[in-house]
């Protein structure tokens, strides 16, 4: 055999065994549970995975909400069922395909947008990165898992239960167990860099509205706890609710009248993340103020699945130590 | 499908390494297929770019040093010529002769001086102006390290003293002198090259393409980045924890965090040079070795034969040679003749050898710091001298376990010499040091888990039979190519797959930037 | 005493217990440390009444015997 073939025919072989082998590593890492790295897609789209018709309520925003709104304290104490759909820096694009994906098999009859997202603006990279983890590119990004591996990930990588993966017990919502120090009462932050939403944000917001009144969802505007909300975002906010005929809540105005402490219910050092117990507080809040007037239907007597997750909670945090309005 | 999204997109970091192999794959085909003597037009460009976009500043700098190099490598060459020309007069006498030229040497030495002074003002401003600016009051100094400044100062310098002492010719081509100046790879880590050693191949383009040496080259790529991305990042995560003052470690831990950082060096200093080997090689260029194998030394002067190595070999010939061979020093043995030949000798050796090492501390960094980890070098090498002169006689000297305890013992000291390496003050390798007598406080596993403990070890000794193998003058590389086909496919794949899941990179990792690369 | 066995005196003298007949690479079998070279140069300048300069300091010329006395022939001319 000529030379030259001979070498085309190994450079060709490499390739292909090389080929071969990444199309498996992508089937081996790619994520299946919520848990593996880049899983955190699951948990933001952990609604499609819920029978039809379960979620009454859906919570949308960014990292503010996803720790600050506790939708299995709502559904212990009241029987709400709702989603926290709140995604570490988020963009009004993101949740609107949030929404609408969720409305294809859930009545959603309360949507909840947190205000901060508003006032964010991410590249078109992190909106990419948004869209879910990229199959091809997997080994490259999740190969951190090799440690993790199972027999059953080497032989089998494939996962064709969608509720396997997707399935969350926890509705979105993410646990901070620590207390950051801040102090007790909420310091004014005259102004920010972005004190008014992009015109892409606000596009996207109307799609959210244009789609809510055809599902006819009620739309409510609210802003978690923060220490770096300015009252320039928050007047904004005032002046959009108005504008749109919304409701809206600022919590860093009404915690007064709340057992919320900025000392004690905040879980990190960025002062805008509450903790499980500062979550507890708001979700009573928001529950109060804006659900209860709702009378929205108490399910725990038709979700036995939901009951089960309840359990499971419940015995998670006695197994921690913890309650939810303990300290 | 099998749970898998509709959609994929390009990461940022993935898409710009393959613009970069897109980059120099395109440029090598341009490079194969342009004819020799203008090959270096091709890497020229390349390097330039490369330069570029790194830093304006960067490509800025190397011109400036070429153009040096090149009027005052004529104006050199040009000087030296007249020697000759001296010489062939027959209108006067000897004596004249030698005035003329005593005369001619002063005169080519100023110019020499000049040239040194010229391409060491942008490194001393970019390095040394802040230490030096620190001990007169307040610290002035530039943000900016143009890459690579203090490697292809030397070169350039011993390009110039070369021609000067009538080893090499000047470089005619200015695009050729800017090409050996800025050859891109040499750019991050060295080696310090030679002029006439490299400029047939890099500059001239007497190159054999072949597919063997792009095989070779692959491997020595990927074995380089193996040693980088798998070992010395690795590495790196259990030093900054186990030397991290503030955790309040001890013990075996501290022990291991030291020789732990020892080889982490090695590794990534070593496999980022292999990779420089690789790309040169598949350019038909053969680059000075760097690395012998340097934990197999049996004493600190064979340890820096062995380690970097180029960097000992220009002080040796630039600055060792000349001054101990200076009539000062070549005076103060003669007036010590009668102690014989070793102690005659000695002082002389001494004061040579405090003085370069100082001053390859100095290379190393801008501080005190490094200064005193250069002459801790000297002072021990003296000792060694000293120590070898009695130890030598002996029959002792030649056996197996003799050489075995003063390897242990040159690794203990290597160790102690990167600990001063590695800590930013003194203060700090004392406290580092001390805290070896303290309890661990803190479980080995606990600062790397065991799996990743298991690959390291595993790639440890990769790399240890590896340099085994290299120390019994086996070439791994041609070995390997010339297997079987299917013995080259599973050793590049077995490559490639382990530095895509082992390698320390992306989350669940935090970067690493190298070492040795802010020089 | 001819010159090549006054050579092979003044290399135990700097460095004993090697065979500089039989040693063909010497430098670049690391044998000689540059310490060595450069005591050897001292003693070579004293022992030949000749002056060596860096330029001498090539691999090649102090690689073996032979190669020395070709260096140590030239600079006595």
């Amino acid at each position: 055999m000529k030379l030259w073939i001979k070498r085309l025919l190994a450079i060709s072989g490499t390739a292909a065994s090389l080929m071969t082998i990444h199309l498996y590593l992508c089937f081996v890492f790619f994520p299946k549970k919520s848990s593996d790295p880049r899983g955190h897609f699951y948990v933001e789209h952990g609604y499609v995975a819920e029978k039809k018709d379960t979620i009454d309520v859906m919570a949308l925003g960014n990292s503010n909400l996803r720790y600050g709104f506790n939708p299995m304290y709502l559904y212990g104490r009241y029987g709400i069922t709702s989603y926290n759909g709140g995604t570490d820096i988020q963009g009004f694009d993101n949740e609107y395909s949030q929404f609408k994906e969720a409305s294809e098999n859930q009545n959603i009859k309360v949507l909840l947008l947190e205000t901060d997202s508003l006032f964010s603006s991410i590249g078109w990279r992190m909106a990419e990165d948004k869209k879910g983890p990229s199959f091809l590119l997997t080994p490259f990004f999740n190969h951190a898992k090799w440690k993790n591996l199972t027999a059953q990930d080497l032989l089998w990588p494939f996962s064709f239960d969608k509720k396997e993966k997707y399935y969350q017990k926890m509705k979105g919502y993410a646990v901070k167990t620590d207390k950051a120090l801040f102090s007790d009462t909420r310091k004014s932050v005259r102004s920010s860099k972005q004190a008014k939403p992009t015109n892409r944000t606000l596009r996207a917001l109307s799609k959210i509205l244009k789609l809510a009144k055809a599902k006819k969802t009620k739309v409510i505007l609210y802003t978690s706890p923060s220490v770096s909300t300015s009252d320039e975002q928050m007047s904004y906010c005032v002046g959009l609710a108005k504008r749109l005929s919304l409701p809206y809540y600022n919590f860093n105005d009404l915690y007064k009248g709340t057992s919320f402490s900025f000392s004690k219910h905040l879980g990190d050092a960025t002062g805008t993340h509450c903790n499980l117990w500062g979550a507890s507080v708001v979700t009573e809040f928001l529950y109060q103020q804006t659900l209860k007037p709702l009378n929205l239907q108490d399910r725990r007597t038709d979700l036995p699945s939901w009951n089960e997750d309840f359990a499971d909670y419940k015995t998670d945090l006695a197994k921690r130590g913890l309650s939810e309005t303990g300290e | 499908m099998f749970g898998v999204p509709n959609y994929y997109h390009l990461g940022t970091f993935n898409f710009q390494l393959g613009i970069l192999g897109l980059f120099l794959t395109v440029g090598y085909l341009i490079y194969y297929f342009v004819k020799g003597p203008y090959k270096y037009l091709v890497l020229v460009v390349l390097s330039l770019i490369g330069a570029g976009l790194i830093a304006g500043l960067l490509a800025l700098m190397l011109v400036y040093a070429a153009i040096v190099c090149f009027f005052f490598g004529k104006w050199l060459a040009n000087g030296r010529g007249n020697f000759k020309v001296i010489d062939a007069r027959t209108d006067i006498e000897k004596d004249e002769k030698m005035r003329l030229k005593a005369e001619r040497k002063r005169r080519e030495n100023w110019k020499a001086a000049l040239a040194i002074t010229l391409l060491l003002l942008p490194l001393f401003f970019f390095k040394y102006l802040g230490m030096v600016t620190s001990w007169f009051g307040s610290r002035l100094s530039f943000v900016l390290l143009p890459l690579g400044i203090s490697y292809y100062t030397l070169s350039a310098i011993g390009y110039l003293i070369d021609i000067k002492r009538g080893q090499s010719a000047a470089e005619k081509n200015p695009i050729k002198m800017l090409l050996f100046v800025s050859y891109f790879p040499f750019l991050e880590e060295g080696p310090f090259t030679r002029y006439r050693e490299i400029a047939p191949t890099l500059l001239n383009g007497q190159v054999t393409l072949s597919y063997d040496n792009y095989i070779s080259g692959l491997l020595k790529i990927g074995f380089g980045l193996i040693k980088k991305l798998i070992i010395a990042d690795r590495l790196g995560i259990f030093v900054s924890a186990a030397l991290n003052l503030n955790n309040g470690y001890g013990s075996y831990i501290v022990v291991l965090g030291v020789v732990a950082f020892t080889f982490q060096l090695y590794c990534e200093f070593s496999g980022l040079i292999e990779v420089v080997s690789g790309v040169s090689e598949i350019f038909g260029l053969k680059v000075p070795l760097n690395f012998r194998q340097p934990f197999f030394s049996t004493s600190v002067s064979e340890f820096w034969q062995r380690w970097h190595i180029s960097l000992g070999a220009w002080f040796r010939d630039y600055l060792f040679y000349p001054l101990f061979m200076s009539k000062p020093m070549m005076g103060l043995t003669m007036k010590l003749k009668k102690t014989g030949p070793f102690f005659s000798s000695f002082p002389a050796l001494c004061i040579c050898t405090l003085f370069i090492w100082a001053l390859t501390g100095l290379w190393h960094g801008a501080s005190l710091e490094y200064l005193l980890y250069g002459v801790y070098y000297g002072v021990l090498m003296c000792l060694e001298a000293l120590y070898n002169h009695f130890m030598g006689k002996t029959k002792l000297s030649k056996t197996v376990p003799y050489r075995i305890v003063m390897g242990l013992v040159t690794f203990i000291l290597v160790n102690i010499g990167m600990l001063l390496f590695k800590s930013r003050t003194l203060s700090d390798a004392f406290a580092i040091f001390v805290s070896m007598g303290k309890p661990a406080n803190v479980a080995f596993f606990s600062l790397i888990e065991a799996p990743e403990f298991v690959v390291l070890v595993c790639a440890l000794l990769l790399v240890l039979t590896v340099d085994i193998l290299k120390e019994k003058n086996i070439q791994i590389t041609k070995l390997i190519i010339e297997k079987p086909f299917i013995v080259r496919d599973l050793v590049i794949v077995v490559m490639v797959v382990a530095m895509v899941l082992f390698g320390v990179y992306g989350p669940g990792y935090a970067p690493a930037d190298p070492i040795y690369g802010g020089f | 005493m001819n010159e090549k066995e006054q050579l092979i005196e003044v290399l135990n003298a700097v460095k004993p217990g090697i065979d500089y007949e039989k040693e063909q690479h010497l430098v670049t079998d690391h044998i000689l440390t540059s310490f060595d070279i450069v005591m050897l140069v001292a003693q070579i300048n004293e022992a030949f009444s000749i002056e060596l300069t860096p330029l001498d300091l090539e691999p090649e010329n102090f690689d073996n015997v032979e190669a020395l006395l070709t260096l140590i022939k030239s600079k006595e001319a």
